[in-house]
C-alpha cells in the first residue's frame, strides 16, 4: 500500500511508459509501489535520453523524484 | 443362474464405464495471448450509465448463505439510492464498476454479473430460500453419481458445480460475463499449493497458458466456496504459456531479493507460481482460506492494476471502495483470551 511519488518533465504533455505500460501523462505527479521501474515517453521519439532505469522509494507527495526529458534538436 | 452372472457383467461393466468416463471439466488451453481480449477490466464496455470519474468497487466476504444475503440486500439498497454525478441523476448501482467476491458473496456477485436486474426477481427463490446443501447432499444418495465419485477425475464438488451449473447459473460461461460489460466481476478461490489468493480473471488464466472464456462460471464459484472437508477442491491445469505472452508490466524488476518485503515483491511471487510450468496443476478451495472479505483483489488492482492506471491518468476523480462483510462478532477475540 506504501506509495511512491514520480514526475516525469517534458516541455510538453506526453503519455508516459512505465515498463512499457501508458501509465499517466507528464508533468504530473504519478502514484506508484516503490522499486525498479523503466521509464519512457510514448510517440513521436523526439526526446532525450530514450528511457530511464529508476529505482523508485523514499519519496512523498511533497518531494517526488523528478525524471527530465528534453525535445530532442533534429 | 446364467441371466444373472450376464447381469452382474453388464452392471459392472456400466458402473465401470461411468467411472471411466467422470471427468471433471478441464479448463481449455490458450494457444496465442491477446491481451485485448478475454475477461479483464479494460476490454468491459462501461456501459451507457457509468461514469470514470466516480468509481465504485464492492467486496462481498464469504460466510455462506449469510454473505450471499447481505450482499444481496446490499445490492438492493444500492439499487435503490439516486446520485447525482456530473449533473445528472443516476442509481448507485449503475455506477459499480467492480465487485470482488469470495465463498458465499460470490453467488450473489456473479449471478449479478450474469443477470443483472434479475437479481431482484428470482435470486430469493433460486438460491437465498433454497435448501441448496440438502440438494447437494440428496445427490450424493443417488446411485448413478457413486459411481462418478469412484473416478479419481471426479469429486463432491464437481457434483456441487453441476448444480450450480445447471439450477442457478444458466450453464453460463465467462464470455456472458464479457459481454454484459461492467461490473467486472472477480471470484476469488485460494490455490491450495501455494497457499494464496487465485481470482478467475483472464490476467490469471494467461499465466496459466488457459483461456477463460468459455470456462463455466458456476464452477469459479464452485471453487470460491468450496469449504475444506465437506468439498474437494477444483482443479486447473497449468498449461506452457500461450505464444507471445508477456507479463504483466509490473512484473518486471519486481523479484529484486531487497524489495523482498513490498507488495509488489509478494504479486510477483504469485505471478510466478504459475508461470513456473512444474506445477502442472493448481487445485483451488474457498476463497476465504486467503481472504474471507475479498479485499485483495480490489487492493491490487488499486495498487498494481487497472484502478491505479486509471488514478494516475487521471480519469478516476472519486473512487468509493464498500466492504460488505458478513462476519458476525463485531470485533476480533483474541485479545480477550
Amino acid at each position: 500500500m506504501a506509495k511512491e511519488y514520480l514526475v516525469v518533465s517534458f516541455p510538453r504533455t506526453r503519455r508516459v511508459l512505465i515498463n512499457g505500460q501508458f501509465s499517466g501523462t507528464t508533468n504530473i505527479i504519478l502514484e506508484l509501489e516503490d522499486g525498479q521501474y523503466e521509464v519512457t515517453l510514448g510517440p513521436p521519439k523526439n526526446f532525450t535520453p530514450e528511457k530511464y532505469d529508476i529505482d523508485l522509494h523514499g519519496t512523498s507527495s511533497m518531494n517526488p523524484m523528478i525524471v527530465e526529458f528534453k525535445v530532442l534538436k533534429l | 443362474m446364467k441371466n444373472n452372472a450376464v447381469r452382474t457383467f453388464a452392471l459392472m461393466l456400466l458402473v465401470s464405464l461411468l467411472i471411466g468416463c467422470s471427468h471433471y471439466t478441464v479448463n481449455e488451453q490458450n494457444r496465442k495471448f491477446d491481451s485485448l481480449s478475454g475477461y479483464r477490466f479494460d476490454t468491459l464496455s462501461p456501459g451507457p450509465k457509468n461514469s470514470d470519474s466516480l468509481f465504485v468497487c464492492l467486496m462481498f466476504s464469504g460466510g455462506g448463505t449469510r454473505a450471499a444475503a447481505l450482499s444481496y440486500g446490499i445490492m438492493d439498497a444500492l439499487r435503490k439510492k439516486v446520485i447525482r454525478v456530473n449533473g445528472r441523476e443516476t442509481r448507485l448501482l449503475d455506477e459499480v464498476d467492480c465487485i470482488s467476491s469470495v465463498s458465499g458473496g460470490s453467488f450473489t456477485a456473479a449471478y449479478y454479473g450474469l443477470f443483472r436486474e434479475q437479481l431482484f426477481d428470482d435470486f430469493r427463490t433460486k438460491f437465498l430460500e433454497r435448501d441448496i446443501e440438502g440438494a447437494l447432499f440428496g445427490s450424493l444418495f443417488n446411485p448413478y453419481n457413486w459411481a462418478r465419485l469412484a473416478s479419481s477425475y471426479f469429486g463432491r464438488i464437481d457434483l456441487a458445480a453441476e448444480l450450480y451449473d445447471s439450477d442457478i447459473f444458466d450453464a453460463a460461461n465467462f464470455e456472458q460475463l464479457q459481454k454484459n460489460g461492467r461490473p467486472f466481476v472477480m471470484l476469488n478461490a485460494t490455490n491450495l499449493g501455494a497457499d494464496r489468493r487465485f481470482d478467475f480473471t483472464q490476467d490469471y488464466f494467461d499465466a496459466l497458458g488457459s483461456r477463460l472464456d468459455n470456462y463455466p462460471v458456476a464452477r469459479a464459484v464452485a471453487a470460491s466456496s468450496a469449504f475444506p472437508y465437506l468439498l474437494t477442491p477444483i482443479s486447473l491445469k497449468n498449461y506452457p504459456l500461450a505464444q507471445g505472452y508477456t507479463a504483466p508490466w509490473w512484473y518486471k524488476n519486481a523479484l529484486t531479493p531487497k524489495n523482498w518485503i513490498t507488495d509488489r515483491f509478494d504479486a510477483a511471487k504469485n505471478l510466478s507460481v504459475y508461470l513456473d510450468k512444474e506445477n502442472s496443476y493448481i487445485h483451488l478451495m474457498d476463497g476465504g482460506l486467503s481472504d474471507n472479505i475479498g479485499a485483495r483483489a480490489i487492493l491490487d488492482a488499486f495498487d498494481r492494476g487497472f484502478i491505479r492506471t486509471r488514478i494516475n491518468q487521471g480519469t478516476i476523480k472519486q473512487l468509493v471502495l464498500i466492504v460488505v462483510n458478513a462476519r458476525t462478532q463485531s470485533e476480533d477475540q483474541l485479545t480477550h483470551v
